[in-house]
């Protein structure tokens, strides 16, 4: 269950950054994904769109600060979280 | 009067307030005082004879109080931005001719490739030890440094030059318009908006724009006008900083409209979320009327306007105020809520082609005449001699600006389109004709077409460039190429490869169905 979310979140990453000309293997899953610039602030809310229509779910950010949720492990702890 | 005597005058009156709180520490009037006057020193050590002086600091206690200290030195202030690519932060340097630049420790390895290249000599203005420059910098002979002496500090300020700043705009000859505007130009919008908003000393201002965007100016001047706090946003708080107008309990907010859009698509408009706000407005796009109501009612304390004003104008010269309590007579077209009127301050004008004036509810070029509007662009005369102009019954010296509008009964402005093909992306001025270029000189094709793209609630989220081709293979290669030449708000989301274009009955393109033919299956 946990690799299949994780794993879920890295190909729809995957598919994303393919179209900048980044590979998911330069991607460090502890790292922010929006401070190393793989996605800046704007690609950054498309990929939450995506992963919402991925895992049918919403976030919300009225108590949250997205600037916290910008790696894969931290966007896998919340998603993990919304979907119990 | 040099701008810089609005933050002087606070700063004798109130040297205690906080001036600007940045990166997580909190400066006073006093303090930014000294920090201004050391850059301003040091600018005057130059003995620069040029204009204008570079600034290359990025959300950072140095770039604030470069600024200061160019314009208290009688300089005019150019800013570069570190998230452009180097090649036209280049360019810019060059279009403007600046020969000093304030270098700010944050932003060094984006100064590195882009000061490389620079094959004139330039003096550079450091604010930290000369320890901590890169080596690479230091080694470079082009560059004569400059190590701030904070026991140095001026405490005059210059007669000003004329400009306050320059800036730069996309152009459609592929080369950016350098627009620059006077301190007369700043003073009159500074004035009328303290006169509007009566800001008082205890405000706390929002400063979300990059400060190669004038609407930086409205953040800064306004607030220091006044003796009130400047908070600027982190670049990582930019895309939902909702958390941020709460934790410092913002009074004033000011961003263009697609942050509310995304914040209101991200649940951060909760009804009553940000009571401390007091002022809240938009500008650099359409404003939708969802996000307005949306702000409104997250924002329920706050008065809420949309503001409208090319570069050329200073920052901003008409507004609507948004009604609150019944939301149903605020006035829109195609859902965008209305420009509202022009600055009692300044005049305008509705032309049709033949720049006769056009009557009530006719579609015409807005023409805007004041001291808020600049003369010319930089070293260009073609562009101030399309852009500037004077009617044959007027002594004023009119900027058109390609802005379509009707005006109502009651004198209130509503946007249609453009005459040209300029687009807004997230508030920047986009010359689809420059990324065009940019695209036809990477790939030996001679048909490009640029189209914003997607459209949300009238808002252009990015753009798609359409090739007429019969290979479709460089699609990366392009944009990668794209990327290192425009700024990343201009760099196209997808390029599309046709065999053949679609045209219409006059045998022109279609631009409606050519965006039909972007496949939808991508992306979602």
């Amino acid at each position: 269950m946990e690799d299949e979310i994780k794993s879920r979140i890295i190909n729809k990453l995957k598919s994303r950054i393919e179209l900048l000309g980044i590979s998911i293997n330069e991607i460090d899953e502890n790292e922010s994904l929006t401070q190393t610039g793989v996605l800046d602030s704007f690609s950054f809310l498309e990929f939450m769109n995506d992963l919402e229509a991925e895992f049918n779910i919403e976030f919300d950010f009225s108590q949250l600060d997205p600037s916290e949720f910008t790696s894969i492990i931290s966007l896998y702890t919340l998603i993990k979280n919304l979907k119990k | 009067m040099n701008i810089f005597n609005y933050f002087r005058q606070s700063f004798i009156k109130y040297p205690h307030n906080t001036a600007l709180v940045v990166d997580g520490s909190q400066y006073t009037y006093e303090k930014i005082n000294e920090y201004s006057g050391a850059f301003s020193e040091a600018v005057k050590q130059m003995g620069d004879r040029s204009p204008f002086i570079g600034l290359f600091a990025h959300r950072s206690v140095t770039a604030y109080s470069g600024i200061l200290g160019i314009l208290q030195s009688g300089k005019g202030y150019v800013p570069l931005n570190p998230k452009f690519p180097h090649s036209r932060n280049k360019l810019i340097l060059n279009l403007s001719q600046i020969n000093t630049l304030i270098l700010g420790k944050e932003v060094q390895s984006e100064a590195i490739p882009f000061l490389n290249e620079i094959s004139r000599p330039l003096n550079v203005i450091i604010d930290f030890a000369k320890e901590e420059v890169s080596p690479e910098l230091l080694s470079n002979k082009n560059l004569n440094f400059f190590f701030i002496n904070k026991e140095k500090i001026s405490n005059t300020v210059e007669g000003e030059s004329t400009h306050a700043y320059l800036l730069f705009t996309s152009g459609s000859t592929g080369l950016p318009k350098g627009v620059p505007i006077s301190h007369n130009n700043v003073c009159s919008y500074i004035n009328y908006m303290f006169e509007r908003y009566q800001v008082i000393p205890s405000e706390k201002f929002s400063q979300t724009f990059d400060l190669t965007f004038d609407l930086s100016v409205h953040d800064m001047f306004l607030c220091w006008c006044s003796g009130a706090a400047l908070y600027c946003v982190p670049e990582k708080s930019l895309m939902g900083p909702a958390k941020f107008i709460i934790d410092n309990k913002l009074t004033y907010w000011f961003s263009v409209p697609s942050v509310g859009m995304f914040m209101n698509r991200f649940k951060m408009l909760r009804p009553n979320s940000f009571p401390s706000l007091k002022v809240s407005l938009f500008c650099g796009e359409p404003l939708p009327a969802v996000v307005a109501e949306s702000w409104q009612n997250a924002a329920s304390n706050s008065i809420v306007e949309n503001i409208y004003g090319p570069t050329e104008t200073t920052i901003g010269i008409s507004h609507y105020r948004y009604n609150a309590t019944t939301p149903d007579v605020n006035k829109t077209l195609n859902e965008i809520i209305s420009i509202g009127k022009i600055f009692s301050s300044q005049q305008y004008k509705i032309v049709d082609e033949f720049d006769k004036e056009v009557m009530q509810d006719e579609v015409g070029e807005l023409c805007l005449a004041g001291e808020q509007v600049t003369s010319n662009y930089l070293n260009n005369i073609e562009a101030t001699k399309k852009g500037f102009v004077r009617f044959n019954d007027s002594e004023n010296l009119w900027y058109k600006t390609g802005d379509l509008v009707v005006q109502d009964s009651e004198g209130d402005l509503f946007f249609k389109s453009r005459k040209d093909f300029q687009v807004k992306i997230l508030g920047h001025r986009v010359e689809l004709e420059e990324i065009n270029l940019c695209i036809k000189s990477i790939i030996s094709e001679n048909t490009v077409i640029s189209l914003p793209y997607p459209v949300q609630d009238g808002i252009a989220q990015g753009v798609y460039s359409f090739v007429l081709s019969d290979t479709a293979n460089k699609e990366q290669e392009i944009i990668d190429q794209c990327k290192q030449r425009l700024p990343d708000y201009m760099v196209p989301k997808r390029i599309i490869f046709l065999k053949e274009l679609p045209l219409n009955d006059n045998k022109k393109i279609d631009l409606k169905k050519l965006e039909k033919l972007i496949p939808t299956s991508n992306g979602r």
